[in-house]
């Protein structure tokens, strides 16, 4: 498949920061990006610190809807609508345009219009049922272009099937907040957290509002339990997901070994994988590779919401019960754990410095 | 006058419907009631205790293999050998118990070891080899019952992960004298509605009961016993 014939297009996007890294995620997978309105300059990073590196507000590609639907044969839209088919799974044509839509209202009803097909990335979460659109648009582009895998598993117990995760050494907080709002929405309650660049945890207001609204913690009652290299997390398994070429495809590697299993997906920007840590906590060290075709411009949020996605994909969801269940008494004998409390574990130097 | 038999006390009932489940129900039986001629049979009253203890199992036990992974830590030959230690109380109207792997409920806390479904049907659910990790921490009355019952419990609470290790025969015998053992209970009390799918208490009434068989004839039993 030519990659190059297939565009990315973000329909009334309001953040500058979120087009950006929409940009990036188009490079991450060789394919063409544009959007169909004009995104505010205000607040583009760029525009304010002068980085000449990074994106100007008024050099982003635009498109109208029209050259849209005349120059693509399949125009996908990407959004929670009524009858939109499951993304995983989907096989997309060789030439098509995938239509993401504003951060808050989802896509306008002209892109609806222009649009032959409409998918959704499968939501676990009653809280939070969406993705960041950057994120969102790596997840699909991903499943569209990159990874050919079935349908999202249907099983009948998925909580058991659901390995714990550690976010480890992420060096942005907006990113981070948007790593753990894909986790929150994928149906993980808990997430692990190595905060050793202090990005989340005992940091100053402004940047500790900043990454909660990135992750949605008004509506995000996920658990983030911080922990350091030095802390034993006692767990058979552990697997680092990587994009570097060590270990099989993401997509073959068993990710659905519940409690067993820890993820370890690290910020590749600036910090190396600590093996020895890992080795040192986990029974056993594998590796897995994320496969992405082009060089682009590291964003955690883009890889960590790809690898929590094929996460989600293989831990599945319930399957449906049909039909009126029969009211027979049934007793269940369980071992009951405590239940967690949404919110984040602080210590107590944490809690007196603010 | 036509004496049923149905107001036996159970423990009497149950041996003597073990012995012979197709006798009929009263001294006179069906004849009677077709103006026949009474069946010539004596009133059967508490039976032998020769007689309670060759009582048959008339329970069907059946195992599916466990998952790769998972391990059933008793298997069908030890849930023969256990029941023939029990009272035919506990056994009588029982149809099925079924070694099966794991439970259909999704999206339920914690590990679930069995489930009775009335009207006589146990299953008792495949377990993952231990060590167990669990995503959250053990309730200590929990953790207490499963150190008494030999596991290793190491709870962390910062992490809010739990950590169980079993010996093989402390598992098998925690699934036996405690698993097995309230879901009779469970089975023991619902088996006062007969074939009705009904409750016949509240869930935390028949929990209650369950437990207390569990700990009653559990605690009776001899460490050497299964």
């Amino acid at each position: 498949m030519n990659r190059l014939s297939a565009i990315l297009i973000g329909d009334s996007i309001e953040n500058p920061d979120n087009a950006r890294v929409m940009l990036a995620a188009a490079r991450m997978f060789g394919v063409d990006c544009a959007f169909a309105n004009a995104v505010p300059a205000t607040g583009l990073s760029s525009d304010t610190t002068g980085d000449p590196d990074r994106l100007r507000s008024d050099s982003l590609p635009l498109i109208t809807l029209d050259a849209v639907a005349t120059g693509y044969g399949q125009v996908i839209a990407c959004d929670n609508l009524p009858g939109a088919g499951e993304l995983c799974g989907f096989r997309a044509e060789a030439r098509f345009a995938l239509l993401v839509g504003n951060e808050r209202r989802g896509l306008t009803h002209s892109s609806r219009r222009i649009a032959t097909v409409a998918v959704q990335i499968p939501m676990q979460s009653r809280r939070i049922n969406c993705l960041n659109v950057a994120a969102a648009s790596a997840v699909a582009l991903n499943y569209l272009t990159q990874m050919r895998v079935g349908p999202m598993a249907r099983v009948a117990d998925p909580a058991s099937r659901r390995p714990e995760v550690l976010l480890a050494g992420a060096t942005d907080h907006i990113e981070m907040g948007s790593a753990i709002r894909s986790a929150a929405a994928f149906g993980w309650s808990r997430l692990l957290i190595d905060d050793r660049h202090r990005v989340w945890f005992g940091v100053d207001r402004i940047v500790r509002s900043e990454g909660r609204a990135a992750a949605r913690r008004a509506r995000n009652d996920i658990r983030l339990i911080p922990i350091t290299k030095q802390e034993i997390i006692e767990v058979p398994e552990v697997l680092v997901v990587t994009t570097g070429a060590a270990g099989p495809p993401l997509h073959r590697v068993d990710l659905a070994r519940g409690a067993r299993q820890l993820i370890v997906i690290p910020d590749e920007n600036t910090s190396h994988v600590d093996s020895v840590a890992f080795e040192r906590n986990g029974r056993r060290l594998r590796a897995a590779r994320l496969d992405l075709p082009q060089p682009f411009p590291y964003h955690y949020r883009l890889i960590a919401s790809i690898v929590l996605a094929e996460i989600a994909r293989q831990v599945g969801t319930r399957v449906p019960r049909e039909g009126r269940r029969r009211e027979r008494p049934e007793y269940l004998l369980q071992l009951p754990l405590a239940l967690e409390a949404a919110g984040e574990s602080v210590s107590l130097d944490d809690l007196g410095a603010y | 006058m036509a004496r049923s038999l149905h107001t036996d006390p159970r423990a009497i009932r149950a041996v003597r419907r073990l012995l012979d489940p197709r006798a009929p129900r009263s001294d006179t039986g069906w004849r009677s009631k077709l103006g026949g001629e009474a069946l010539d049979r004596s009133r059967p009253g508490l039976p032998s205790l020769k007689a309670r203890s060759t009582v048959p199992l008339r329970v069907r036990v059946t195992e599916a293999p466990a998952r790769p992974g998972w391990l059933h830590a008793a298997n069908r030959r030890d849930v023969l050998r256990f029941l023939r230690l029990l009272d035919p109380d506990l056994l009588y109207g029982l149809r099925k118990i079924a070694l099966v792997q794991g439970p259909a409920e999704a999206d339920r806390a914690g590990m679930i070891f069995a489930r009775f479904a009335s009207t006589g049907r146990i299953e008792l659910f495949e377990q993952p080899m231990p060590p167990w990790f669990l995503r959250g921490c053990l309730a200590p009355a929990e953790a207490r019952r499963l150190v008494d019952a030999g596991a290793s419990v190491r709870v962390d609470d910062a992490l809010g992960t739990t950590r169980i290790d079993w010996p093989p025969a402390a598992l098998r015998k925690f699934l036996l004298r405690y698993v097995l053992l309230h879901e009779l209970g469970h089975h023991r009390l619902q088996h006062e509605k007969g074939k009705r799918p009904a409750r016949i208490a509240r869930t935390r009434d028949h929990e209650a009961y369950a437990a207390r068989i569990a700990f009653r004839h559990g605690a009776a039993r001899r460490p050497d016993s299964d």
